[in-house]
């Protein structure tokens, strides 16, 4: 028996008998403003860029107030704002997608081999876990990178990883137990499949939904968490960073500027956007693999 | 109780707290980074400390005798620490790291447990209410509300609050946790100057966290308004008010202290940016301040002692959930 069968359920009333997944999803309001928002970052991100011109010091204009050729003002440099935003998205998408990709496939890899394999190496990874997950994960992030001090897209990622897998394994782990004891894991047994064809065509498949939305709970974990490190000063200062933005805008006079306020908010809001575009998102695909919260 | 079930926590708070202390260990000593051995090249470039001098130096700050094997100043640092003994700030060379601690930490305790306390009982008493009125033209656009106000980091929740009603109305004081012209101790001035100074940071605080307490107790009331024993109540002819605290609101308030271990960890983490912010005389800003100084000795007896208070307030918190849920007390 096929596992995904059960994703697919027959409802009375409905036009089509079974709506295609991205149907469901887009017929959901959340998940369209989450995916539009979403979709529209790697837009920012990846061919802003290419089109708006690069922010340029311009010490005429310092602090100068949103104006047509700088529709959030410009900073104490007389950089535009908007300029700033959108060089920055990059540098940001990367780094809390690599960190989500991290700490969500150790969480998948550790959570299902505690799970599958029980005994002494599932209760050597439980206590792991267990003792990962009591850390507060902010505090030793910050210690790591105080050592570490590197802007380093893939080493931050790792850095923000330290201990943002535990507490999806053990979901996992708990899903992969209740599973475990299910028929088709019984017949796939019982018909000699391997362990590798029982974890990858079995259990995978049925913890996707929620590898999905931690996923996206964990790029908006790494988002808070890295601009953060930046806005504290733990990581070297760079062009083009919202953290840095942020840092700067309570030193170098800012606070003092009649125009800050824009200055300061444009990288809060984008962060506030990004973080609703994600959790929308995650709403989505939970109505996608899960065919019992979907509206009637 | 169950004595096993105690026994099994406090058993994972001492290896946590063991793997905590060998993490800075090796962060300080063992990484390719090892601030340690830059610590001792730089005394030893400047040329005036002669070897023996140079070994009571770094004893003195790091409680790590050169020249030794490796596995004895691990045991030697497990020591020390165990002793209470994190040893000297590299900046402030006549303080003891447990004495800046000391001054610092009933600060950050006072921010963290006081906003903790307040959101919850805010949070908890909203999502209830929004609970009972699910479904509502209301309800879709608080739900929407909350998710925003969830969505803001916690620093720019801070940037706000500080830039708003401190540098632009003047309403509350910016920085400091009280007055430079009121004597320290049990006096009026005082105690008014402390809270006045204080409103800014747990109100950040507060922001922060109440959407979450709000959504997570409104999910919670949801589901327990679908149980059987709740209807069984309501056809028994029990008054509304009485299947509100008795029957929905003990039910649906047993997740929300689960949720409370668990915010404890990150309220800690919080604090480094809120004092930060606020320039408030915690735990987390001289977290902050010894970062950008690289006190390492100061780094890793702050952060020993942070994770050490939030696993003793999740032990706390985990140990009242025991004996709040009698299905769990059996």
């Amino acid at each position: 028996m096929n596992s995904q069968d059960k994703g697919v359920e027959k409802k009375s009333g409905q036009k089509s008998q079974n709506p295609s997944s991205f149907t469901v999803f887009w017929r959901n309001k959340y998940a369209r403003i989450g995916l539009i928002i979403t979709v529209g970052f790697f837009v920012m991100g990846f061919i802003g860029p290419l089109v708006y011109p690069a922010p340029k010091i311009d010490l005429t204009e310092i602090f100068a107030p949103p104006s047509l050729a700088h529709p959030l003002g410009t900073d104490y440099l007389g950089r535009d704002t908007l300029g700033d935003i959108i060089y920055g998205t990059g540098y940001i998408l990367e780094v809390t997608f690599i960190a989500a990709l991290i700490g969500t496939g150790i969480g998948v890899a550790i959570g299902i081999a505690s799970g599958y394999f029980r005994g002494a190496v599932g209760s050597l990874l439980m206590a792991i876990t267990d003792i990962v997950l009591t850390i507060p994960g902010m505090i030793l992030i910050l210690v790591v990178a105080s050592v570490v001090r590197s802007g380093n897209p893939l080493i931050v990622a790792g850095v923000l990883s330290v201990t943002a897998w535990a507490g999806f394994a053990r979901a996992i782990r708990s899903q992969i137990l209740s599973l475990r004891s299910s028929i088709f894991v019984e017949e796939a047994r019982l018909l000699n499949l391997s362990s590798f064809h029982i974890i990858f065509k079995e259990l995978m498949p049925n913890v996707m939904s929620y590898t999905a939305i931690n996923f996206i709970f964990s790029v908006q974990g790494a988002l808070f968490a890295s601009v953060g490190l930046y806005f504290l000063g733990v990581l070297p200062f760079s062009a083009y960073n919202w953290g840095v933005m942020l840092s700067e805008a309570t030193s170098f006079g800012g606070f003092l500027a009649p125009s800050l306020a824009v200055y300061l908010i444009s990288p809060i809001a984008v962060i506030t956007l990004f973080t609703v575009g994600l959790i929308y998102l995650s709403f989505g695909i939970d109505e996608v693999f899960n065919p019992r919260t979907r509206r009637r | 109780m169950k004595y096993g079930y105690i026994l099994r926590r406090i058993a994972i708070l001492v290896a946590t707290l063991y793997t905590v202390i060998t993490i800075t260990f090796i962060l300080v000593r063992l990484s390719p980074y090892d601030p340690y051995a830059y610590f001792l090249s730089q005394e030893a470039s400047m040329g005036i400390a002669s070897p023996s001098q140079l070994a009571a130096l770094a004893e003195y700050y790091y409680n790590l005798i050169p020249n030794q094997p490796i596995y004895i100043q691990y045991f030697q640092y497990l020591i020390s620490v165990m002793e209470g003994n994190f040893g000297h700030s590299l900046i402030y060379p006549q303080m003891t790291v447990a004495n800046i601690i000391a001054t610092r930490l009933p600060w950050t305790l006072y921010i963290v447990i006081t906003s903790t306390v307040i959101s919850f009982f805010i949070g908890t008493y909203a999502g209830q209410r929004l609970g009972y009125k699910r479904g509502g033209k209301v309800d879709g656009s608080i739900v929407t509300f909350f998710t925003v106000l969830h969505s803001i980091p916690i620093y720019g929740m801070g940037l706000i609050l500080l830039f708003f009603i401190s540098l632009k109305a003047g309403l509350l004081p910016s920085a400091g946790a009280y007055s430079a012209n009121v004597a320290p101790g049990p006096n009026l001035p005082f105690i008014i100057s402390v809270i006045r100074h204080s409103i800014l940071p747990i109100s950040t605080f507060i922001f922060g966290s109440v959407g979450g307490w709000t959504l997570g107790m409104r999910a919670n009331t949801i589901s327990v308004l679908g149980e059987d024993y709740v209807n069984a109540a309501e056809l028994r002819g029990i008054p509304t008010s009485r299947i509100a605290s008795r029957y929905v609101g003990r039910n649906a308030i047993l997740p929300q202290f689960t949720s409370l271990v668990i915010s404890i960890g990150f309220a800690f983490g919080g604090a480094v940016f809120v004092e930060q912010i606020f320039t408030y005389p915690g735990i987390g800003q001289m977290l902050v301040t010894s970062v950008g100084d690289g006190d390492y000795p100061v780094i890793m007896g702050i952060t020993i002692i942070i994770i050490a208070a939030v696993l003793i307030s999740v032990l706390v918190a985990d140990l009242t959930y025991q004996f709040l849920d009698p299905r769990v007390r059996k």
